[in-house]
């Protein structure tokens, strides 16, 4: 037993100080470390069956054990050093309490990036604009879901994106179509290429709808400099 | 006691027999702070050679190299050619610009783009080419991108502060509304790949509105510092706003936040920029338009493989800030994200800058650090950051001290100032003990007839005023307040904590006005040991000579 809480002092040590200095480490340090680690066992840390605990987690992981950065939860950290904590930013409290329940559902997987169940994605989702062509950065082939066929032109971003069906942007469009009237612009049909509707189609399917889009509308996203030559 | 170089002073002082001993003085010489231009060969042995880039529009590039064009002030510039000299140009270094989207076709910047770092939110896939609008309002990423990594001698356009670091694009502003989530998985996005994360957006800065980050975004940020870029920490660069005078950014809650580096702008004579705002919790500055002269713009990289003069705004202002960061994670990749608010703090200078009217002076803390409101510890040097960060000694751990709080309800009184006081020994041995200021927050709710007229300042035990709110003419709530807000000082970087700490409230106002403080505590976060005593000192006059100096003595006591 003796020799069990030995090892555990020593992992801890290894394990909490990587900066500490050399010369501080004997005993001061140790007894610390001990009187700290008892605390801690009885809060039953060592119960937490994480090895890295220490290391970066990847967002994969925090998927499956996501760790709490809220001050209650600090006794289960091995210790408060070099950690930040949501309750810092007391917007966070704020802001929480405010929200409605299906916000709340969403936040506990919000940093997936196909986070969201189909159910959520239906209702809720906000409008958007439309979609502005993908070329294809260097290095990168059609295959991996871009266009190879592109002029990097005002010309040819309008015309691509005159082919959806998608929300006039009133603020910045000269001229918004009138919803009921046809298009009548003929650069669409100049454009009628094969190629490029299939791909819009085929986007527009794999990425609709967006489940970024959904949940509360923020007034926030002023873009900062528009105003100010 | 002084004596001139004369031997015969000196030996008339003997024939009294009240002086024990005598030392004969030398003189020395004492450099003006601040305004020392800093000269790279005192740091670095061994510069290569240098020309100036050939791309036809360094020129024009005035943030990057001052020479006096169109009525500047020569040398007041990021100074980067001297970061350059040393060999760091961004190397293997990529910064997120959370944005509209960036041309990623375009010339200058297409082989500097990191693919696989980058994302579209706006519309749900990996590719962030920006939207065309008729008037071409979605260039703004694009320009933002062009300052911190267009490439050198290329022919075509100017060249970004780190010329060889790799941009991520992150379309994320353009869509009708924002959502939380956008802006979380945005600030959360890929935090290994990505190093620095530059964001020229928040809150409307309509001078009225008190808002920040929601919870899931909050999430972001902090999973961010804690472990992004492998456990270092991901750097966030914050455009500290455009509201003019009427804002204050401490009304931010993304440029007011700790873990973001919120930067501000001074144009190319030294003085504020007209549209900037102050607070706080802004930590330096770098360079835009709002100069006469219209040619004084930010020169960048700009839509369909186009350039600009006229990238603006203090959004033009936060990418340049990423670029140097890009520089100083080149020279010393271990920089944790603390580290880098010390560099920042430690390399600023004040050089020039001032507020063109007059109401915000430069002012030394209690460890000899100059700050000013609008500046923060002044404008980014390149060449500083780079030669420190080399040498950079990571920082010790960080704990954070609830040092107490009064609550109640205690009267603003319309004509005159209340004052409330916390006095505390920072945690003095506690876990938690803070012996060296990082970040002070005073969190405070309070109500008042017109929020808008409130000023709030919070002087530390060492004497240190800092400004935490400023009026805000166009605020007129009287439902709100602040709820729980977090007011953030970085003046007090370096200071110790212990003692009294005091807040006072009071109106700016033509009408009789009346408030109720509610609630103020106040969180210290900083570092139990002295921060600097593993850095050796190369320059004498800099300050870190000074602070480390004052950290010594305070020790000595």
């Amino acid at each position: 037993m003796e020799i069990g809480a030995l090892f555990l002092v020593l992992t801890y040590a290894s394990a909490y100080s990587p900066m500490e200095k050399e010369n501080n480490l004997p005993s001061i340090l140790l007894d610390e470390l001990t009187s700290r680690m008892r605390k801690e066992s009885e809060a039953s840390y060592l119960d937490i069956g994480s090895p890295n605990f220490l290391e970066a987690r990847s967002l994969e992981q925090e998927q499956y054990d996501p760790l709490d950065y809220e001050l209650g939860d600090a006794l289960y950290h091995p210790s408060i050093r070099d950690q930040e904590y949501l309750k810092h930013s007391s917007l966070f409290g704020s802001m929480y309490a405010k929200d409605d329940s299906a916000e709340v559902n969403q936040h506990s997987d919000s940093l997936n990036q196909t986070p969201l169940s189909n159910e959520v994605k239906t209702k809720n989702n906000l409008p958007a604009y439309c979609n502005p062509p993908n070329p294809c950065p260097v290095g990168y082939e059609d295959q991996e879901g871009c266009l190879e066929i592109f002029s990097n032109t005002a010309t040819f971003s309008r015309r691509y994106q005159e082919e959806q069906d998608c929300m006039c942007d009133s603020e910045h469009m000269f001229d918004c179509p009138d919803n009921a009237a046809p298009i009548l612009d003929n650069s669409i049909h100049s454009l009628r290429d094969y190629q490029i509707d299939r791909y819009l189609q085929k986007q527009i399917e794999a990425n609709f709808p967006n489940p970024f889009l959904s949940g509360e509308r923020l007034p926030i996203a002023a873009k900062k400099g528009n105003l100010v030559l | 006691m002084l004596f001139d170089q004369s031997t015969k002073e000196k030996s008339s002082v003997f024939q009294t027999n009240l002086i024990h001993t005598a030392i004969q003085q030398p003189g020395f010489l004492r450099v003006k702070r601040g305004y020392k231009p800093l000269k790279v060969e005192n740091l670095v042995k061994h510069i290569k050679p240098h020309n100036d880039p050939t791309d036809p529009y360094f020129p024009l590039q005035w943030y990057l190299k001052n020479t006096g064009q169109n009525g500047g002030k020569a040398k007041l510039d990021l100074n980067v050619e001297a970061a350059w000299a040393q060999g760091f140009t961004g190397k293997n270094i990529t910064t997120a610009i959370m944005d509209d989207g960036v041309d990623y076709m375009h010339p200058d910047l297409k082989f500097n783009y990191n693919a696989k770092a980058s994302y579209d939110f706006s519309s749900n896939d990996p590719f962030p080419y920006p939207r065309y609008t008729d008037d071409w309002f979605n260039s703004h990423g694009t320009r933002c991108a062009g300052e911190v990594a267009a490439a050198r001698d290329n022919g075509i356009c100017g060249v970004g502060v780190a010329y060889d670091s790799k941009i991520a694009g992150i379309r994320m502003l353009d869509q009708p509304y924002m959502t939380d989530l956008i802006e979380a998985n945005s600030m959360g996005h890929e935090p290994n790949l990505i190093d620095i994360y530059s964001a020229s957006w928040g809150p409307t800065d309509d001078g009225k509105t008190v808002d920040g980050p929601r919870n899931a975004t909050m999430r972001a940020i902090v999973k961010g510092v804690n472990e992004g870029r492998n456990g270092l920490g991901n750097i966030y660069v914050w455009a500290s706003g455009d509201g003019g005078a009427d804002d204050d950014c401490n009304c931010d809650g993304y440029a007011a936040s700790m873990w973001t580096i919120s930067i501000n702008s001074a144009i190319n004579d030294g003085q504020n920029a007209h549209y900037d705002e102050s607070c706080s919790s802004t930590l330096a500055s770098t360079f835009s338009n709002g100069a006469k002269d219209p040619n004084t713009g930010v020169a960048t990289t700009d839509l369909y493989g186009k350039c600009t003069t006229t990238h603006s705004g203090t959004s033009a202002a936060a990418p340049e800030a990423a670029g140097v960061f890009a520089l100083a994670l080149e020279a010393n990749n271990e920089l944790t994200w603390r580290d880098m608010q010390h560099l920042t703090v430690l390399t600023s200078k004040r050089n020039s800058l001032f507020d063109a009217k007059r109401r915000f002076h430069w002012t030394m803390n209690g460890v000899g650090l100059e700050f000013n409101h609008l500046f923060g510890f002044g404008v980014l040097d390149a060449g500083a950051i780079v030669a420190l960060a080399k040498i950079w000694k990571s920082v010790p751990p960080r704990y954070h001290c609830d040092a107490g709080s009064v609550e109640g309800a205690y009267r603003i009184p319309s004509r005159k100032s209340i004052i409330l006081k916390i006095t505390t020994d920072a945690c003095k041995d506690l876990s938690t003990e803070v012996k060296y200021l990082e970040h002070v927050q005073a969190v405070a709710t309070i109500n008042a007839t017109r929020r808008g007229d409130l000023e709030l300042f919070l002087t530390s035990p060492m004497g240190t005023r800092s400004m935490i709110l400023s009026k805000r003419v166009n605020d007129d709530d009287s439902k709100d307040g602040f709820t729980k807000w977090p007011f953030m000082t970085t003046h007090t970087w370096g200071e110790y904590p212990q003692g009294t700490w005091t807040l006072e409230a009071r109106f700016s106002s033509e009408l009789p006005q009346v408030g109720f403080i509610k609630e103020w505590s106040l969180m210290l976060h900083g570092t139990k040991e002295p921060p600097y005593t593993e850095l050796s000192v190369l320059d004498p006059h800099s300050k870190l000579a000074i602070v480390k100096k004052a950290h010594e003595n305070q020790l000595k006591l």
